[in-house]
Formats: structure tokens, C-alpha cells, sequence
């Protein structure tokens, strides 16, 4: 699986740089703006965009064909796609997590929570997804639903808690294992995509 | 011993299907010929697990290749035919790459064979020309321990030198302990010069499954007057094709009566024959 990661690190490096300047810039914008938003929203972009260009770059090259004949099977080739979608979130929610640190007198930790939930739930949509029916189809799915979780968080962050009276713990007890069971269903669910796709 | 043995190997694509057994043996090169749309790639393909097979088996030293684990499935080598290699790395981030992806990758192997190619290590891939790439194929593909090299169509589209440099690759592969090629061809020259059996598909059959020698040796093209046609021996003749201003046929040279027009026969006549020819 490292082969795999380095490979897809080695694609993409050109962007990562980019999606870090844009992931430090958004954060910069919250601290000094007193305004968790912008970090919240940049950790489900910068995580879906690296996802996005690593397959895209894959279908280019032909690169399945290649992976299937390498002997390295089913659960590996598709384990570390969840693997790099996970390194990006960490990355994404340890930078949104100071920026958020720096302003925390002006949120709450639902703001916090919430976002890095939605992201989880972003990537576990969307890499079955992309397994099924490619980056084509695949981003245009995944703009649609991003815009609708996007919608869906800032009406969680601003709405639900003071009219529901929620607190950050109860969200924090239902989004971690939530987020959980959703990727690892999304995984069973990717290889057996992936296996379908073979025929 | 074989070391590759394909039986009743069934792939269904729509209306088409694909039903091969064949065996590559230790130490040969076989070569897999047949028109676009045979179903040569198709095979390569299933035996490589690109594709899943609808039936049959695939014997890799006498195992199901389907059971084995990772370390003895990478000792099948390959080289695909549009190489599947990641166009924005260098062959330096290649070697990086491959030393964790397979078990048995020698470095220091990869880096004598690059250099001997003479390729850029720090020029990415897509700056290649299509020669360069198949050659980075192949050096990627014999950097590590194997038992059998798969090739599908490596030399297509090359100038003659760069497909020389290629048989010459694959012919010291063979040479080596206990190892066989399986390479698939449209330039069946190539293919004369190296293999030592033919394996040629047809419409998703194998026609014909022998070794070279004896194939090019067995048949002959001869060149014959229309009107003699129907009194030849029907078990002699094996296609005829008409042409304009002749017929040719495709016949067994120990059956035929002496005295006809005759030259021998080439991998090309044999695929012209079966695809445009009739039976008598």
C-alpha cells in the first residue's frame, strides 16, 4: 500500500502545494475574521479535490490495468484511497483545529465538530462514487452534494443548537461513531464496486 | 513442464466470446497472434486478474493463479500496451514507487537497466516518446524476480531499432533459469524472429497452437490457376483466397502434388488465410 500512497503523493504534488496555500489561506480568513466558516469549509474541499485528481490522474494513465496485475488485490488498491483521503482530512482538520483554537471564544465546539463530521461523510459518498462511475461523472456529483452539505452545515451551525439546545457532546457522542460506521461501509461497499467493475 | 497453462479459459463480452487453452512451456517464448478483435488482449487481460474469466483455469506453475498470494503472483512480470505507467513521475519516483509495490524489486537492477536504455531517470514519463515509454515498460517489468514475462503488443507502433532493442530484452529474459514469455504481437516478423511457439486466435478460438519451426515448416502459400481448384485434395488445402488475377491457397506442403507455384509460408499469410480465405 506505501507504493501506492507514494505514487499518489508523487501525482499530485504539483496541487498539494496549491490546496495547502488555499487550506492556511482559509484559515488565516477565520482567525482574523473571527469567522469558523471559512476553515470549516476548506477541509471538505481540499480532502475531496486530492481524492478527485488522484483518480483522474489513475484513469489517464491507464494505472488500474497495472495495479490489478500487480498482485496487490482488492482491499489494498482500495484501502489507500481511503488511506490518502484520511492523511488530507487529519491535515485539513489538525490546521482548521488551531485556526479554530485561535477564535474559540467567538464559536462553539459544535463548530468544530460539524464540519470535520461532514467531511468524513463526504469522503465516505464520495469514493464509492467515484469507483463506480469515474471522475467524470464523479466530480459533477460530487459539486452537487458538496453544495448540499455545505447547505446542510450552515444550517446545523447556526440554527440547530440554540433552538435544539444541543450541546458539543451530545454531537461529538453521535458524529464519531457515526462518521466511523460510514467509511468503513463505505470501503466494504468501494471494493465491492471495485471487484463488480473487473467483469 | 509448463509453466503457464491456460484451459478452457471463457471470457463473454455481449455477443462475442472468447474460449482458449494453450500452454506456454518453461524456457519458450510463445506468441499469441490473431486480428484486432480476436480476443488476444482479452486473454492477456484474464490471466493477468485485469479481467475476471466467466470459466476455465489459469495454471501458473501448476497453482491456480486466481489462489496466489501476493509474493508468487509477482512472478508473472508484465508490460501492458499502453504501460500503465503514471505519466507525471520520473523514473526516478518509478523506482520509489516500485521498490514498495513489489516484493522482489531490485534497485539496483532497475537503475543498471535505465541507464543501459539510456532513459532520462529525471525526466517525467509523459515527456517520453512512445519507444522510450514501452522501453521504461519493460525495464520496470524485468527489475524484479519473475518466472514469466507477459507482453501485450510492446512493440507496436516502434521503429525497427527500438523494437529490435525490445526482442533483444526479451530473448535475454528467456535465456535465463526456468522462465517463459507470453507476448502478443500484430507484427508477426517480430514474433518469427523470437518465439518458439504460435499460439494464433481467431474469432475467440485458437486456430492453431503449435510450435514455429514446424508450423512455417508444415504449410506453404501456393499460387494456383481458379480452374484446377476443385480437383485438388480437399484434405490438403486449408483456405484459398481469391485474387485478381490468381488463387492462392494455403495447404499442407506434404499433401500437395508437386509442381504448383510455391513459396513458405509466413505468420501473416496464415492470419490473411483464416480471416479472408474459404474452406474448399
Amino acid at each position: 500500500m506505501t507504493g501506492l500512497l507514494i505514487k499518489d503523493f508523487y501525482n499530485v504534488r504539483k496541487q498539494i502545494i496549491w490546496y495547502l496555500l488555499m487550506l492556511l489561506c482559509f484559515c488565516a480568513l477565520s482567525v482574523f475574521m473571527h469567522n469558523s466558516s471559512f476553515g470549516a469549509t476548506i477541509g471538505i474541499l481540499v480532502t475531496v479535490s486530492v481524492l478527485l485528481t488522484a483518480f483522474a490522474y489513475e484513469e489517464k494513465d491507464g494505472w488500474n490495468k497495472f495495479a490489478a496485475a500487480s498482485g496487490m488485490g482488492k482491499w489494498t488498491i482500495v484501502g489507500e484511497k481511503y488511506i490518502l483521503g484520511l492523511i488530507f482530512s487529519v491535515l485539513s482538520t489538525a490546521a482548521y483545529l488551531v485556526a479554530f483554537m485561535l477564535i474559540k471564544d467567538y464559536c462553539d465546539w459544535i463548530d468544530f465538530i460539524l464540519p470535520v463530521f461532514m467531511q468524513l461523510i463526504m469522503f465516505a459518498v464520495m469514493l464509492p462514487v467515484v469507483f463506480r462511475v469515474g471522475t467524470e461523472r464523479g466530480r459533477v456529483y460530487m459539486i452537487v452534494a458538496m453544495i448540499i452539505l455545505i447547505v446542510v452545515l450552515i444550517f446545523a451551525l447556526t440554527m440547530v443548537p440554540e433552538a435544539w439546545g444541543i450541546t458539543p457532546e451530545i454531537v461529538a457522542a453521535v458524529c464519531v461513531p457515526v462518521s466511523f460506521a460510514l467509511v468503513v461501509a463505505s470501503y466494504f461497499i468501494s471494493v465491492r464496486i471495485y471487484d463488480k467493475k473487473r467483469c | 513442464m509448463n509453466k503457464l497453462e491456460i484451459k478452457n479459459l471463457t471470457k463473454h463480452y455481449g455477443d462475442f466470446t472468447a474460449e482458449v487453452s494453450f500452454s506456454v512451456p518453461c524456457g519458450a517464448v510463445v506468441g499469441l497472434i490473431g486480428e484486432n478483435g480476436a480476443g488476444k488482449s482479452t486473454v492477456i487481460k484474464s490471466i493477468l486478474g485485469i479481467v475476471r474469466p466467466d470459466g476455465g483455469e489459469v495454471l501458473f506453475d501448476g497453482k491456480q493463479i486466481d489462489g496466489l498470494k501476493r509474493e508468487d503472483r509477482q512472478k508473472i512480470a508484465y508490460v501492458l500496451d499502453d504501460t500503465g505507467l503514471p505519466d507525471e513521475l520520473t523514473l526516478k519516483m518509478l523506482g520509489n514507487v516500485f521498490k514498495n509495490m513489489f516484493i522482489k524489486w531490485d534497485g539496483a537492477k532497475y537503475k543498471s537497466l535505465i541507464s543501459s536504455l539510456k532513459l532520462p531517470e529525471n525526466k517525467p514519463v509523459k515527456e517520453f516518446s512512445k519507444g522510450m515509454k514501452m522501453k521504461a515498460a519493460i525495464a520496470v517489468s524485468l527489475s524484479y524476480d519473475s518466472k514469466l514475462l507477459i507482453l501485450d503488443e510492446p512493440t507496436s507502433g516502434l521503429d525497427p531499432v527500438v523494437r529490435d532493442e525490445i526482442l533483444g530484452m526479451i530473448y535475454d529474459y528467456v535465456s535465463g533459469d526456468d522462465r517463459a514469455v507470453l507476448i502478443s504481437s500484430h507484427i508477426t516478423s517480430d514474433l518469427e524472429k523470437l518465439c518458439d511457439y504460435i499460439v494464433y486466435m481467431h474469432g475467440g478460438k485458437v486456430v492453431i497452437s503449435e510450435p514455429k519451426d514446424e508450423l512455417l515448416e508444415k504449410y506453404a502459400v501456393y499460387s494456383v490457376d481458379k480452374k484446377i481448384v476443385p480437383e485438388l485434395d480437399r484434405d490438403a488445402v486449408i483456405k484459398v483466397l481469391e485474387k485478381e488475377y490468381r488463387t492462392e491457397l494455403l495447404a499442407y506442403r506434404d499433401r500437395m502434388p508437386e509442381g504448383f507455384d510455391m513459396r513458405p509460408v509466413r505468420l501473416d499469410d496464415i492470419m490473411l488465410f483464416y480471416s479472408k480465405g474459404v474452406t474448399l
